[in-house]
């Protein structure tokens, strides 16, 4: 008899048990991250039912998936979210380096319509200043994004340690809780696991647990985060021997520190390590590309030309020198060298990363680096004792576009390296170097004529100028103060139709040829270029000409300096055209260059939008998986209700069944 | 499958968003009529729009530069047609004058005339376009092409550049002449100093300038070498030769009959030699000159006005002064018809460049327009995907056996 009451007594315990838990249940529907739970309880030898542990009904491996996906899809969304800002500025046409880039030209070509026209020139002036400042506002802008990229994640590294640290603390609690007590830490571990959750939108985690049931959290590339109660922490540095100062990550020890590969990181750290290490600065290279070639090329052109009063014109535009970093482990770490571009020879810059090697301490070679580290090309060695430096003590890297300039040899050894990224300031330094409209060298530098005295050419023949390759004193036959030199070709007599007679300045001949070829073709193109003695010198006259129409015998022609054609747009038309010239990388004008980034920028946001949709569907698969197992269901709890209820009444019942037999029995014996 | 609450919730959630997303997103597009808001939308597309857009600007600009060079070319071709006219004006003057019948004060009187239309010719030589510029005085536009002297002998104060202007890409058209070639560089009559030796007298005289001119153009020589000279000799024979020698080359030119006191003429120039076999001319072509058409009419005007001066050097000047007009129309019919070509290449090329104009807008539109049927349709299906999800939510949510109990 006080088996049946046990018995009911161990039902009621039980249904009460499970009536709380449903309870529990119910009142945590909305708790995120809550597991489900459920009352074990087993039949009793002799009767009656045993209440077991309350257990959390989780699948690990659906939640490590949860994670991983977690960590994913906040990769591709912090990545994603970042390059929406520049998506949507740079497709904008306010915004577009090209648009400016053509106004500042069409104003240039106003001004070649009449170069006199000062106000014309002033507003060239005008125009090139704004692209100016569009550049310097879109690197800032890049820079500015660098930023705030750079504070998110410092932000995001103190979440990180934050999170760790509770998911530590935890682990201690729960060890505490679950040595002294049969309970397990349900509740517990439902905040640790949503802990992780949080870590995972910050960094790609796994999570295994030890002997003791307690959990370990490491990095997707194994380095721990978490070991039992110990929380390492993580952190971001700057590489500060990286020209481009990219950010590092690495777990502390204590003692020491472990390095860990950013591209393993994943998260929204890892995503927007990715958009500040790679793509900003992808970006901030090819503006700077765009930049440096357009100084170089409009340079070279303005100095072939006479501005609006009569002198060589100067640089239109410059950019900071390039910064180099000496690698620390140098032998001389304190010893630097200069390097800039070769004039002209922008062409050949590309936006990787440049590293000086010291094969000797008088040799050298440049190896290339992509953004991703690999080597894309590597000069020959040259050696500064044979190769011959240009007037300034450069040295050029062929085909590279620099050039370098040392200090004392005797401060260089074998092994040492240098680092720089030519294209990397250029666009947010890039800044105007002429003053005025009037410093535009819209004029030709030399202008021909025909005599104007007896005896008359017999001829109706003019001469053209063909070229204008160098007026720098030491590249030409021009003079400093602007003129010819005296040694400069400025007349060419016709002794035949065909038979040059080439004098200088001063009157003496320098050369006399036949314009007919070995195979018999007489051309009257580039005439100074065909002479021997010309193409022998050492300087060569810095400009050729080419005639019209047929000479007679005895027809003499003039080149002189222009120092009256204020109105000529010959360098105009010139400058004018280089908008149109492969100029970029040798292979785009100035405004594809810009476009190829539009497209660059708008092809990273279009595939990271896909990416961000797939693993966002992913996760929410993953989500819905996880709690298809471990989320309450009301309909079902309702029904465990009922269901508890009436093996509650259904216990209370065999109570009073119990005590109506034990009174009945009473009864009978009274 | 075990539908949670959660479950339920999560996914109308997601759903509702989605559709919300979408329907902004055909909305923005709308409202920007077109379909590529930002560069992601599509990558490449984007590119190429912008660089249609780019072109077209340039265009644009070379539109402007196209209607300036057609300005001055234009300017520059009514200078030449008015120049002409003026030039046949004075001609017909030059003509009277040659008439035996006038006397000194017609003569003044057409002189009187002359100057006023060489003025004007003056005039037109340094002809200004809209900005005030010289269009013939070279790249030094600011000052007068032609400036007379103290010596009251226009001369060419200009220099030979030409400008040219862009007018497409890599193309540029020349849109000025300069005044040296068209104007100054005029060949003026050439003709030749002769002396009679061997005890003969000479008279000698151009007799016909076409056949001269050949003749100079064919022989003469411009190397500082050269004499250019010529000699007639006479022999005894029967009958009486002559022979004319270049004494450069020692060619014999011509040979025929010397009969003193009658006119030789050969290659247009006319000898008459008096006197014995033995008697001799010394010849030379005296060096092509080149004189703008404002110095020889006015020298050919002060001839006019002088009585004093003989009638042969009379009739040279007027003959120099014809020569000279006849050289600057055929030098500023070459120059006309090559403004015209100009002119020609400029409109062939506005045609060419308000084509690709018209193409990169419709190409543009292609690309980036707004398809405003698909973009109709996909509102309206995004806003009836939205109106769905939400009465879902609505129906779902309220679906829990709690309320039942």
């Amino acid at each position: 008899m006080s088996n049946l009451y046990s018995i009911g007594l161990s039902g009621l315990q039980s249904s009460t048990a499970r009536i709380t838990t449903t309870g529990q249940n119910t009142a945590n529907v909305d708790t995120e991250g809550y597991s489900r739970q459920k009352t074990a309880t087993v039949s009793q030898q002799g009767g009656g039912v045993r209440v077991q542990d309350t257990d959390r009904i989780v699948n690990k491996y659906l939640n490590q998936q949860l994670w991983s996906d977690t960590s994913n899809y906040n990769f591709y969304d912090s990545y994603h979210t970042k390059m929406r800002s520049f998506d949507s500025l740079f497709g904008e046409e306010s915004v577009s380096v090209a648009s400016y880039l053509e106004n500042a030209f069409g104003a240039l070509q106003v001004a070649n319509s009449d170069t006199t026209d000062s106000a014309a020139r002033g507003n060239a002036y005008e125009g090139f200043t704004q692209l100016v400042n569009q550049y310097n506002k879109l690197a800032n802008f890049v820079t500015e994004q660098r930023t705030l990229a750079t504070d998110e994640l410092s932000n995001n590294n103190q979440m990180i340690n934050d999170l760790t640290g509770q998911i530590a603390d935890l682990n201690k609690e729960i060890f505490r809780i679950e040595s002294t007590s049969e309970n397990s830490a349900n509740e517990l571990r439902d905040r640790q696991d949503q802990l992780v959750r949080d870590l995972s939108e910050y960094l790609n985690v796994k999570s295994s647990y030890d002997s003791k049931g307690l959990m370990n959290v490491n990095l997707s590339s194994g380095q721990p985060l978490v070991l039992g109660d110990k929380a390492n922490e993580f952190k971001l540095i700057t590489d500060n021997a990286d020209p481009d100062r990219i950010l590092k990550a690495e777990i502390d020890f204590g003692r020491y520190s472990v390095g860990v590969p950013a591209d393993d990181l994943g998260g929204s750290t890892g995503g927007l390590m990715a958009f500040r290490n790679e793509f900003i600065t992808a970006s901030e290279r090819m503006l700077g590309q765009q930049a440096l070639t357009l100084t170089d090329t409009m340079n070279e052109q303005n100095k072939l030309g006479l501005d609006i009063n009569g002198n060589y014109g100067n640089d239109i535009f410059r950019t900071r020198p390039i910064d180099v970093s000496a690698n620390p482990n140098n032998s001389f770490p304190n010893v630097g060298l200069d390097v800039r571009v070769s004039d002209g020879e922008s062409g050949d810059v590309t936006t990787d990363s440049y590293r000086l090697v010291m094969t000797s301490n008088s040799e050298f070679k440049v190896v290339n680096y992509d953004m991703n580290g690999r080597i894309t090309r590597e000069s020959g060695i040259i050696d500064t004792g044979t190769a011959s430096p240009n007037a300034d003590g450069f040295y050029e890297v062929e085909g590279f576009g620099v050039e370098v300039s040392f200090a004392a040899l005797a401060s260089y050894n074998k092994g040492d390296e240098f680092n720089f990224v030519p294209t990397k300031t250029a666009a947010s330094s890039l800044a105007l170097n002429a003053r005025t409209g009037d410093d535009f060298a819209l004029a030709a530098p030399i202008d021909t004529s025909t005599p104007t005295q007896q005896p008359f050419n017999l001829s109706n023949a003019e001469l053209e100028i063909s070229a204008v390759t160098a007026t720098d004193p030491s590249r030409s036959r021009f003079t400093q103060t602007g003129g010819l030199a005296a040694d400069a070709p400025s007349e060419i007599r016709f002794t035949a139709e065909d038979e040059v007679e080439l004098y200088d300045v001063s009157g003496n001949l320098i050369d006399s040829f036949s314009l007919t070829d070995a195979s018999g073709n007489t051309s009257y193109a580039n005439i100074l270029g065909q002479s021997s003695v010309l193409n022998g010198a050492a300087v060569p006259p810095g400009y050729d000409v080419s005639l019209n129409g047929t000479p007679k015998p005895g027809d003499r022609f003039f080149i002189g300096f222009n120092d009256a054609g204020n109105a000529d747009n010959y360098n105009g038309l010139k400058l004018a055209e280089l908008q149109t010239k492969p100029t970029v990388g040798g292979t785009q004008t100035y405004a594809q260059g810009y476009t190829s980034l539009v497209t660059e920028v708008g092809s990273v946001t279009a595939s990271l939008e896909v990416n961000v949709d797939a693993s966002e569907a992913i996760m929410n698969r993953t989500e819905a998986a996880r709690d298809e197992v471990s989320a309450v269901s009301l309909d079902e709890e309702a029904v465990n209700l009922l269901r508890f209820q009436q093996s509650y009444t259904a216990s209370a019942q065999v109570l009073t069944a119990a005590q109506t037999t034990f009174s009945t029995l009473i009864n009978a014996l009274r | 499958m075990r539908v949670t609450s959660n479950l339920i919730f999560n996914q109308s959630a997601h759903s509702m968003t989605k559709a919300n997303e979408r329907y902004l997103q055909v909305q923005e597009r709308i409202a920007q009529e077109t379909d590529i808001v930002r560069p992601s939308d599509d990558p490449n597309g984007a590119a190429k729009v912008m660089a249609y857009e780019l072109e077209n600007k340039r265009l644009t600009q070379y539109k402007d530069n196209m209607s300036l060079a057609k300005n001055t070319l234009e300017y520059s071709s009514l200078a030449l047609e008015s120049m002409n006219d003026v030039l046949d004006q004075i001609n017909v003057r030059m003509i009277q004058a040659v008439n035996t019948a006038n006397s000194q004060e017609d003569l003044n009187a057409i002189a009187g005339e002359m100057e006023n239309l060489l003025s004007a010719a003056a005039d037109l030589m340094n002809s200004k376009d809209a900005n005030g510029k010289y269009i013939f005085a070279g790249n030094s536009s600011d000052s007068p092409a032609f400036e007379k002297g103290a010596d009251g002998r226009y001369r060419f104060a200009g220099n030979e550049g030409v400008r040219n202007a862009q007018i497409a890409d890599n193309v540029s058209v020349q849109v000025s002449d300069s005044g040296k070639g068209l104007f100054q560089d005029v060949a003026t009559r050439n003709v030749f100093t002769a002396t009679a030796g061997g005890g003969g007298t000479l008279q000698s005289r151009v007799s016909d300038q076409s056949a001269y001119e050949q003749f100079v153009r064919d022989n003469y020589d411009g190397l500082p070498t050269a004499t250019n000279g010529f000699s007639l000799t006479t022999s005894a024979g029967t009958p009486d030769q002559f022979q004319f020698v270049n004494d450069d080359t020692g060619a014999v030119v011509a040979s025929g009959e010397y009969v003193s006191g009658s006119p030789i003429t050969i290659k247009g120039m006319e000898f008459t030699l008096t006197g014995p076999i033995g008697s001799s001319v010394a010849m030379t072509i005296d060096p092509p000159g080149r004189d703008n058409v404002l110095n020889q009419v006015a020298d050919a005007i002060s001839a006019m006005r002088d009585p004093t001066i003989s009638r042969k050097a009379r009739a040279e000047a007027f003959a120099n002064a014809t020569t000279s007009i006849v050289n600057t129309q055929s030098s500023m019919a070459e120059v006309s018809s090559s403004v015209g070509a100009r002119l020609n290449t400029v409109e062939n090329r506005e045609l060419q460049r308000s084509a690709t104009e018209i193409f990169n807008k419709s190409a543009q539109e292609e690309i980036g327009g707004l398809d405003i049927y698909k973009a109709s349709t996909e509102l309206q299906l995004s806003e009836s995907a939205l109106s769905a999800s939400q009465l879902l939510f609505n129906r779902i949510s309220s679906l829990s056996l709690f309320n039942r109990l």
